[in-house]
């Protein structure tokens, strides 16, 4: 049978000693009375001897470690391929998992308290609902969350808001824009989503996007990425539409960091190609295709994965004809695209837009540009 | 001392007392005169709290204390003490002034009756409670080769207080020119000590291998057989044990006599004062009586038109100005090895202190090499620095008496308490007499450090693994340090010892001794100028990124505490912050109101009891300075620390408790 | 490892992205211009993209991806042997 050789207790008062030297390897054979390990207190170095004879089936420590006194420090059998027990009780440094796994983490716990949030209401992944969680559910939700009483419903700039890190300028509402705000508002800092949509054939896009792919041997079609950039190209040349609402005011991003979602198994990203507007049209094909491939690897960079100031997805591989796209914090628009119908080249580009800033005509207007490519305009 | 008709002082400015009898009719008529005026006055309404005089004793004090010749001699006396005090210091005035409470008594109303401070003259009003201070006073001069001797005065009432034998034994085994004089006066303030001594008064001397002497104050001879012991004390440089048979003729203090009529009366016709003045001519002790009357008549004016004491700006705490720069001063460069442990940090502190003053004293218990003390932390000091590494009995007591003492004349001593759990013994050396000296007598320094381990984990049991600081934190004036292995422990050490002059209590845990020494993640917290001391003991913090819960910690527990922040960061996804306090008295409140005032979540971990404990402190002066954040306390329970650790894990705080309790504060 | 090895492993990888929206890629030939077949669409491609950077050990540049690299099992099995061969 096995028999634990147990780290020594040198001084009374010693309770870690230092493994000093490991003589035997696992495999040799010790006859009682061999030396097999050194350990050291502050005050010496002593030998440990084996206490019987037999093989050395496995060494649980390393030289230059420091070890608790009474811990086993190695086992010695009386044949060479006896089983070692397994440690019985669990390594006492270790914090032991709790029993409130199914609980809130204790920040998600402080979040919900903070924002006035029942857990009920936030979708999770994983088996605790996280502060990501929550933290996804409140941009989800155009900003921050709840605890909203009825008295601020009509100041919506008695919150004080965050500037958003990319940078742009602040300038006030007018007095149609205030109106609009005024208007649709029903919560003081969510983004006011609405939709609208419009049909329109896809073929003089798939003409574009094979030819681009022809010349420049692309594996994937670039369609998306082409109608994605032409989206980038719209907003530098429409800023209006590349803006949020900070406390009641109209903030105009100086770039274009266009937001594209990718699905990759059960997890949904917002990619984003920063400062796409400062690329031509293959620079920026690249970049999304670089950003994508690091969500697909699951390995995207912080910097790939926010700040997003304009959004465009896609559910053309799922074939569904419509979809409504949640708006990304700190934006105003995410365009959709969706398959063309079943045999046909009529398709459909869609948008959800905050209605605080911008109206259904300006994003009509950007749809319609939107529906051919840069050629044929 | 006072102008005092017919009296010259000495070199040291104390009356010259001669042994011819009109000089000591004189004076022991002045002592009793001051004793009847201090009676008036009590009777006056004019004496503040209560007074002990020894009338009928004066020839027995005067004969003792006008024995000592060299300048740096000590008196400790007691409670019964102004015939010792005026025989001392002539200070007539002062002393009627302090009874009375005046600016003008010579303790400026501080010490009254009992406490009296003056040049190396000290008394206290707990029986027998300085005479371990006596031998440490006497270890200093032996130490200094000086010809100086300390007397330590009781009681016989004071037999049957332990300290005193100890003391007795410490003064013999190390030689300490120190002399206990018994004042046998055969009364215990109401109760007659026949029945309260067992066995013979002079075989105690002997049995601790004190010389001893036994007079009688009605004995002519006194005076002269009393010069004599004295001498023999100097000269042999070794203690001695006289007992005095003298009476008191008043009570106890005021209204306090049971004795019978009879046995009074025959106290009075003994009287050894009066038959020293009836053994004068009648004109020349007429003439004495009149000049000391007219002498009193002077000292009660000059008393009474004293005005009442009082403070300028009554005092908060006891420490005075440190003329020091409030800036932690360089003291680790010679600690240099890196990964080394807590233990041996100490060790090297130890070793620099006693390199780098001839002043440096250690002693403990089983320091002695080749054993180095119970934990190792004194390794190697006695081989190398013999003489000033003392190992002593088993007298914690008495070694901590002496440790004051050893202070007071000047060095600077560095006690080892094997187990922190044993400080309880040292309790009134430190309660009533270490902390009292800075506290009241301001030019008095008392650089002491009482090094202990503390805490459990070891499986000890119950008097073996506590964690005593709440209990001596509370003690007004005793400073208490308490680092960890992310603290510069030596540096801690060496501040205590050597940049601090009042008494220092300085806990190391025993699961520490082990854990290698270095900040890790920690750096100092500011200091907020308020704090006291803050600058020589620092508290450490590892800062986070907005904490969700505040940790403050200290000692044993911060490994632990690491290892719960770990835990709380990874799986909670909490932002954690650790404060690590290392001095717990004076309390930081400044610095840590400054920076844990505003966090949203607190969490105290201490390992000691936390009912009435450190972090009750702590978080009763944040809530005072407006925290308005959830708070927990986690400590031990207020029940005994079982042995066997899987019971003693149960009782302290473990990190499974401690996340437990935290996470209560996110329900 | 051998070509055909190779081959095998992207043929298999190829099929499981095909099966994924309901193809069957069974019966693609080495010289098949992938993207041309319909069988697996962009995201498939580029899923097959990531799988062969990670199963072959490599990292690709973004205009490395192309037909003439690997266009089809042919060629992307070739450049895998080039780019470890060379």
């Amino acid at each position: 049978m096995p028999h634990p050789v147990y780290v020594p207790c040198v001084n009374i008062n010693d309770d870690i000693v230092l493994i000093v030297d490991v003589t035997v390897s696992a495999g040799d054979t010790v006859k009682a009375g061999d030396m097999i390990a050194e350990v050291e207190t502050d005050k010496a170095v002593i030998p440990v001897e084996a206490e019987q004879d037999g093989y050395v089936l496995k060494i649980l420590c390393d030289v230059e470690e420091r070890v608790k006194v009474g811990a086993v420090m190695m086992w010695i059998g009386d044949s060479p391929d006896e089983q070692v027990p397994e440690p019985a009780s669990k390594n006492p440094d270790e914090v032991s998992s709790r029993t409130n796994s199914q609980l809130p983490t204790a920040k998600a716990r402080a979040l919900l308290d903070k924002h006035k949030l029942d857990v009920v209401q936030i979708p999770h992944q994983g088996e605790r609902l996280t502060a990501r969680d929550i933290e996804a559910f409140i941009a989800g939700q155009g900003g921050t969350a709840g605890g909203v009483t009825a008295a601020q419903v009509d100041s919506p700039q008695s919150f004080e808001e965050q500037l958003p890190g990319t940078p742009g300028s602040l300038r006030s509402l007018s007095a149609e824009e205030q109106g609009m705000v005024s208007t649709v508002i029903w919560h003081r800092d969510h983004a006011v989503a609405a939709y609208l949509e419009m049909a329109y054939d896809q073929q003089a896009w798939n003409d574009y996007a094979a030819a681009f792919a022809e010349r420049h041997k692309f594996m994937l079609s670039p369609l998306l990425p082409l109608m994605a950039y032409r989206l980038v190209k719209l907003a530098r040349d429409r800023p209006g539409i590349n803006t949020t609402l900070v406390n009641g005011q109209k903030y105009l991003y100086d770039q274009v960091n266009l937001g594209f979602t990718v699905q990759v198994g059960e997890t949904l990203y917002l990619t984003v190609v920063q400062q796409a507007d400062a690329m031509d049209d293959r620079q920026f094909i690249d970049a999304l295709g670089e950003v994508q491939r690091h969500a697909m690897a699951k390995k995207l960079r912080p910097e790939e994965s926010k700040d997003a100031t304009l959004g465009f997805s896609s559910m053309a591989r799922w074939n569904v004809s419509r979809h409504v796209p949640v708006l990304a914090p700190y934006t105003a628009l995410m365009v959709a695209h969706s398959a063309p119908q079943k045999g046909g080249q009529s398709a459909v580009l869609g948008a959800s837009y905050d209605h605080r800033i911008l109206s259904g005509h300006d994003v009509a207007n950007v749809l319609q540009a939107l529906t051919q490519p840069p050629e044929v305009q | 001392m006072d102008r005092i008709p017919g009296f010259d002082a000495d070199v040291a400015g104390r009356p010259l007392i001669g042994l011819e009898p009109e000089n000591l009719y004189a004076y022991g008529d002045l002592i009793r005169r001051t004793e009847q005026l201090i009676l008036t006055q009590f009777g006056r309404g004019l004496v503040s709290g209560t007074t002990h005089t020894c009338l009928g004793q004066e020839l027995c004090q005067m004969s003792v204390v006008r024995a000592l010749t060299h300048p740096q001699d000590v008196v400790l006396s007691n409670h019964r003490n102004h015939g010792h005090f005026l025989s001392y210091s002539g200070e007539f005035t002062g002393l009627v002034a302090e009874v009375m409470g005046r600016e003008a008594g010579v303790c400026g109303g501080h010490g009254g009756s009992q406490h009296l401070a003056y040049r190396h003259f000290h008394s206290n009003g707990v029986q027998g409670g300085m005479s371990g201070i006596g031998v440490g006073l006497g270890l200093a001069r032996k130490l200094d080769d000086s010809e100086s001797i300390v007397v330590v005065i009781l009681g016989d009432g004071t037999l049957g207080q332990g300290l005193l034998y100890e003391s007795m034994n410490l003064a013999s085994i190390w030689d300490t020119p120190v002399l206990f004089v018994v004042e046998n006066n055969g009364i215990a303030q109401t109760t007659d000590t026949t029945g309260t001594i067992g066995g013979s008064i002079d075989a105690r001397g002997k049995a601790f291998g004190l010389s001893a002497w036994h007079f009688d104050d009605a004995d002519p001879q006194l005076f002269v057989q009393v010069e004599q012991a004295v001498k023999e004390v100097r000269h042999n440089h070794r203690p001695g044990f006289l007992v005095i048979d003298t009476k008191r003729l008043g009570p106890h203090s005021k209204g306090d006599d049971l004795r019978l009529e009879s046995e009074k009366q025959a106290i009075s016709q003994r009287d050894p004062l009066i038959a020293l003045g009836q053994r004068l001519p009648e004109q020349t002790r007429l003439a004495i009586e009149e000049l000391n009357q007219a002498f009193i008549r002077e000292v009660e004016a000059a008393a009474t038109a004293s005005p009442e004491a009082g403070f300028a700006d009554p005092p908060r705490h006891i420490f005075s100005g440190t003329d020091k720069e409030p800036e932690c001063p360089e003291t680790t460069s010679f600690v240099t090895g890196q990964g080394e442990n807590v233990r041996t940090h100490l060790n090297r502190a130890l070793h620099h202190l006693l390199e780098s003053s001839d002043k440096t004293i250690v002693l403990g218990e089983d320091l002695h090499d080749p054993y180095g003390g119970a934990f190792k932390v004194t390794a190697g000091l006695s081989s190398k620095f013999s003489g000033r590494v003392l190992s002593t009995p088993i007298s914690e007591a008495g070694i901590t008496g002496v440790t004051i003492g050893l202070a007071v004349a000047g060095f600077r001593p560095v006690m080892e308490v094997m187990f922190a759990d044993f400080l309880t013994l040292c309790m009134d050396q430190l309660y009533n007499h270490a902390v009292k000296f800075p506290g009241i007598f301001r030019d008095v320094d008392v650089p002491l450090v009482i090094r202990a381990p503390s805490g459990g984990g070891r499986g000890y049991g119950p008097t073996h693994s506590q964690s005593p600081e709440n209990i001596f934190t509370s003690i007004p004036g005793l400073t208490v340090v308490f680092g960890s292995h992310r603290h510069d422990v030596a540096g801690l050490l060496v501040n205590a010892t050597n940049e601090w002059r009042y008494p220092v209590l300085f806990l190391e845990h025993k699961l520490l001794y082990a854990q290698i020494q270095g900040p890790g993640e920690f750096v100092p917290l500011d200091t907020h100028a308020d704090d006291l001391a803050a600058h020589l003991f620092p508290t450490l913090i590892k800062r986070c990124n907005g904490p969700d819960v505040t940790i403050l910690t200290y000692g044993g527990m911060l490994p632990l505490v690491e290892k719960v922040a770990g835990y709380l960061e990874k799986e909670e996804e909490l932002e954690v912050e650790i404060v690590v306090p290392a001095l717990l008295s004076p309390l930081p409140k400044a610095s840590l109101i400054a920076h844990v005032g505003d966090s949203p979540r607190l969490a105290i971990v201490e390992e000691a009891h936390d009912d009435y404990g450190v972090g009750a402190e702590i978080l009763a002066s944040l809530m005072e300075a407006g925290f308005a954040g959830r708070a927990v306390r986690i400590g031990t329970p207020p029940v005994p620390i079982s042995s066997a650790r899987s019971l003693e894990s149960q009782i302290l705080p473990s990190e499974e408790r401690i996340i437990n309790e935290i996470l209560r504060l996110f329900e | 490892m051998e070509k055909s090895e190779i081959k095998t492993k992207i043929r298999g990888k190829l099929a499981e992205l095909a099966g994924e929206i309901g193809n069957d890629a069974s019966q693609i030939q080495d010289d098949d211009i992938i993207p041309a077949t319909g069988l697996v669409d962009s995201a498939g491609i580029l899923g097959l993209v990531v799988w062969y950077e990670n199963a072959f050990d490599m990292s690709l540049k973004q205009e490395e991806i192309n037909i003439d690299n690997l266009g089809s099992i042919e060629s992307m099995a070739e450049y895998v042997l080039k780019r470890k061969g060379g």
